[in-house]
């Protein structure tokens, strides 16, 4: 396979998230910084108190993984630990360390685990997220930890967070939202004009940018980008699903796109296009409008009905006409390592072929990683040739 | 001299009984405990009786109000745990790092698939792979439902919205095990009830600091056990711990030089043949963190209470990660056990490959290096081959090291 594949210019988007990065750990400005960990975060909350803030998914090296391990034994996933060693102070990240607050809902238990132990180095409130994302009393229930959320904001910048601004800021995200969800769209083309990796970098920027100015900086390259002409040639296409894929953990992404020319044209993960699927109710009560808006969006493997996660996964492999799937989990992540069988069954009933693998942020293993996706690959391409071939003949003969 | 010695053993046994062997007490709680098993139960369900899998621990009150026998989770890795195992990891393709106990479950629920026990009840803030494995049980046509998530994760986030919350959910599983409102008045008994045996529990725990080796670790793990269950008998578990409660008190009244080294067990220990490796070695179990004596408050509605009751133990450290125990905490209560029983090293147990008790062992192992307290860190699985002679010989060294 040759790498024809566009590549969209996202050097300005990494000079302002560079840029972001260097005030948040300067304290430009003074304004107080807060992080967080999940998808299940509403930023909405933090943005429209006025704070600096960022989720926490920088991961991917063995080091910082080695620092957690101070703290965890090996039997953890490599986030969690790699969250944990990245606040230690002896080591750690600038980053993490410049955060006066750190947010986290309970999520799965390992990163509850990492939050009990990392609040002895930042002050931290941990919050309560159903699991039951169809019951009504579970979203009432999650409203309410959402005001407490609002509450504790407003006690660490030293005023009201009011509704209209909570609703204002729904409004604005609901915008970069539909935004990354328009690139998305330009990825359903033969050859698409942003690779894989180039949308993780535009979700980067919705982590760690303020969305005006994300809105700014991404508006302007969409036109561009939705201008771009196709050349014709059709990588493979893939979508990649399970396991958070971290700031920082791009090898598979890397080797998928650079090394062997195959585009990940969606991802049914946290830190990809999963999070951007759903849009919020902009109306009414902001905070039910929260409660179920991250409720409703394409569920994490650790909510209930895990149905739910299993019929997007299959739907957005659909949608985006993929060629197969890569399920990737992390050692030791129940949601995805437990539960992979049954989206392993179900997006083979679906018609496609799906690779497994089972990962961490070690290095020593790139050489047998490289040998299955290519071997996955090459079956796909295999299976593409034949189905071309059986068209052709089909046209033909009329 | 072998004479003096057989008289003096004559004399000692008619004053009071020394052994496992020679307690009516133990004998009767072996008894009830056998009565408790999984294949009496399934007979129990099969003549009609309504069971579930899980409700066993603080909830237990309420699933007794329901007419329902609560069966704990431990039956199903007690036998044929190494073919469940098995079938957790070819069948369901459970990855191979993860704990024999959430292997052993879904394997077993597997292999009896075609049993009647059909329902199982699980509490969303606990472990997350058990969380995960039960989602595999639906495919064998379990009806698993869930209590939804609620953890305080301090004292002080015990919030009202989090308490009501826990309430209605409570509502929802009791309306589904019996079609219609649960009877509050009757949860209430059975509250009443289990605060009676949770008070002897603690009389018994406190007596038996002074004599650990009476009442083995083994032992102690099963009225532990049996102060959530209750056995599915909770007059005759009442019995049994009145029975052992007074010949604690018989042993109290002739005290005798301790002969062991004293020992606070932090955790479950799933293979239970380290309990002897322990007891051989010279040590005794004298304080255990484990699943507390705590009460409930019988001044608050009844389901107001069970709520309390779990959000309170999350804070405190207390009934592990089955119900999501903050790992923080639990050193504290360990710290208090040391105190009282003026054990001179802790064992920390876990099970191997569990995440979130590894991380508490790693927080205890730091905490009482601080203080000067020796601490081993052990890990075990849930199956019942004898330990591996590395971990007796760990164990062994400890207790040595310390006498």
């Amino acid at each position: 396979m040759t790498n024809s594949a566009f590549s969209a210019d996202l050097r300005a988007i990494h000079a302002l998230i560079e840029a972001e990065q260097q005030a948040f750990i300067a304290d430009e400005g003074g304004r107080k910084r807060a992080g967080y960990f999940c998808a299940y975060t509403p930023p909405e909350i933090l943005n429209a108190a006025g704070l600096r803030h960022a989720r926490l998914f920088k991961a991917g090296s063995p080091e910082i993984v080695s620092q957690g391990e101070r703290y965890t034994q090996s039997v953890f996933c490599d986030f969690s630990k790699s969250c944990i060693g990245a606040f230690d102070k002896e080591g750690g990240d600038p980053f993490y360390h410049a955060v006066d607050k750190l947010y986290t809902f309970h999520t799965c238990a390992s990163m509850k685990r990492a939050a009990e132990v990392i609040e002895q180095f930042v002050p931290t409130s941990l919050l309560n997220l159903p699991r039951l994302r169809n019951e009504v009393a579970s979203r009432d229930f999650f409203r309410s930890e959402i005001l407490h959320y609002r509450d504790d904001v407003a006690e660490l910048v030293g005023r009201a967070v009011t509704d209209s601004e909570v609703s204002a800021q729904i409004a604005l995200y609901n915008k970069v939202r539909r935004l990354l969800r328009d690139f998305s769209e330009l990825r359903k083309r033969p050859n698409p004009p942003l690779t894989g990796l180039d949308f993780l970098a535009l979700v980067r920027g919705f982590y760690y940018l303020p969305p005006a100015t994300l809105l700014t900086a991404y508006e302007k390259l969409y036109q561009k980008l939705a201008r771009t002409h196709d050349d014709g040639s059709r990588p493979i296409r893939l979508m990649i699903s399970g396991s958070i894929m971290a700031d920082g953990d791009r090898r598979l992404v890397e080797l998928i796109e650079r090394e062997i020319g195959a585009r990940v044209v969606v991802e049914d993960h946290c830190t990809g296009y999963r999070p951007f699927a759903h849009t919020l109710r902009e109306d009414g009560d902001p905070f039910a409008a929260l409660a179920d808006g991250y409720l409703d969006q394409a569920p994490c493997a650790r909510m209930k009905p895990l149905d739910d996660s299993l019929d997007f996964s299959t739907g957005l492999a659909e949608e985006y006409g993929v060629d197969g799937v890569i399920y990737v989990y992390l050692k030791f992540c129940a949601c995805y390592g437990v539960s992979k069988l049954e989206f392993l069954d179900r997006l083979t009933a679906s018609g496609v072929p799906v690779l497994e693998i089972s990962s961490d942020y070690s290095v020593s293993d790139i050489g047998q990683l490289k040998t299955r996706v290519e071997a996955f690959l090459e079956v796909l391409q295999g299976q593409r040739d034949d189905r071309i071939e059986t068209n052709s003949k089909e046209h033909v003969h009329g | 001299m072998g004479e003096v010695l057989e008289r003096s053993r004559r004399k000692t046994s008619r004053r009071r009984p020394r052994t496992a062997a020679d307690s009516a007490g133990l004998a009767a709680l072996q008894t009830l405990a056998e009565s408790y098993s999984y294949a009496n139960i399934q007979r129990e369900a099969a003549a009609g009786k309504s069971v579930l899998w899980g409700g066993w621990s603080w909830d237990s009150p309420l699933i007794y109000a329901c007419d329902t026998i609560p069966l704990g989770y431990d039956q199903l890795w007690y036998d044929d745990s190494r073919k469940s195992e098995a079938i957790a990891e070819d069948h369901f393709q459970v990855p191979g790092e993860f704990c024999s106990m959430i292997k052993a479950m879904i394997g077993r629920l597997h292999s009896d698939r075609d049993n009647n026990i059909k329902r199982i009840l699980h509490f969303g803030s606990g472990c997350e792979p058990i969380s995960s494995v039960l989602e595999l049980a639906k495919r064998d046509g379990y009806d698993v439902e869930t209590l939804d998530t609620v953890t305080a994760f301090r004292t002080a986030e015990k919030r009202a919205s989090g308490i009501a919350f826990l309430v209605s959910e409570l509502r929802r599983i009791g309306f589904w095990l019996t079609g219609h409102p649960v009877d509050e008045a009757r949860v209430a008994g059975e509250i009443r009830r289990k605060n009676l045996l949770l008070t002897k529990v603690e009389t018994l725990l406190d007596l038996r600091a002074r004599h650990p080796l009476y009442i083995p670790g083994i032992q102690t793990k099963q009225i532990f056990m049996g102060a959530m269950h209750m056995f599915g008998d909770p007059e005759q578990f009442g019995t049994v711990l009145d029975t052992l409660i007074a010949e604690l008190r018989e042993l109290d009244r002739h005290p005798e030089p301790a002969n062991y080294i004293p020992l606070v067990l932090a955790g479950s220990v799933g293979n239970q043949r380290l309990f002897q490796a322990i007891e051989e070695s010279g040590g005794g179990i004298a304080g255990w963190v484990y699943h507390g004596t705590q009460k409930y408050d019988e001044t608050l509605p009844p389901l107001e209470s069970l709520a309390h009751f779990v959000l309170d133990a999350q804070a405190r450290g207390d009934l592990g990660e089955a119900v999501g125990a903050s790992v923080a905490y639990r050193r504290i209560l360990v710290e208090e056990e040391v105190r009282k029983t003026g054990a001179r090293g802790i064992i920390s147990s876990s099970i191997i490959g569990c995440p979130y008790a590894s991380l508490m062992q790693q927080l205890e192992r730091d905490h009482f290096s601080k203080l000067g307290i020796p601490l081993i860190a052990l890990e075990t699985d849930v199956h019942r081959e004898p330990p591996t002679e590395e971990q007796i010989m760990r164990v062994k060294a400890f207790v040595e090291m310390l006498s």
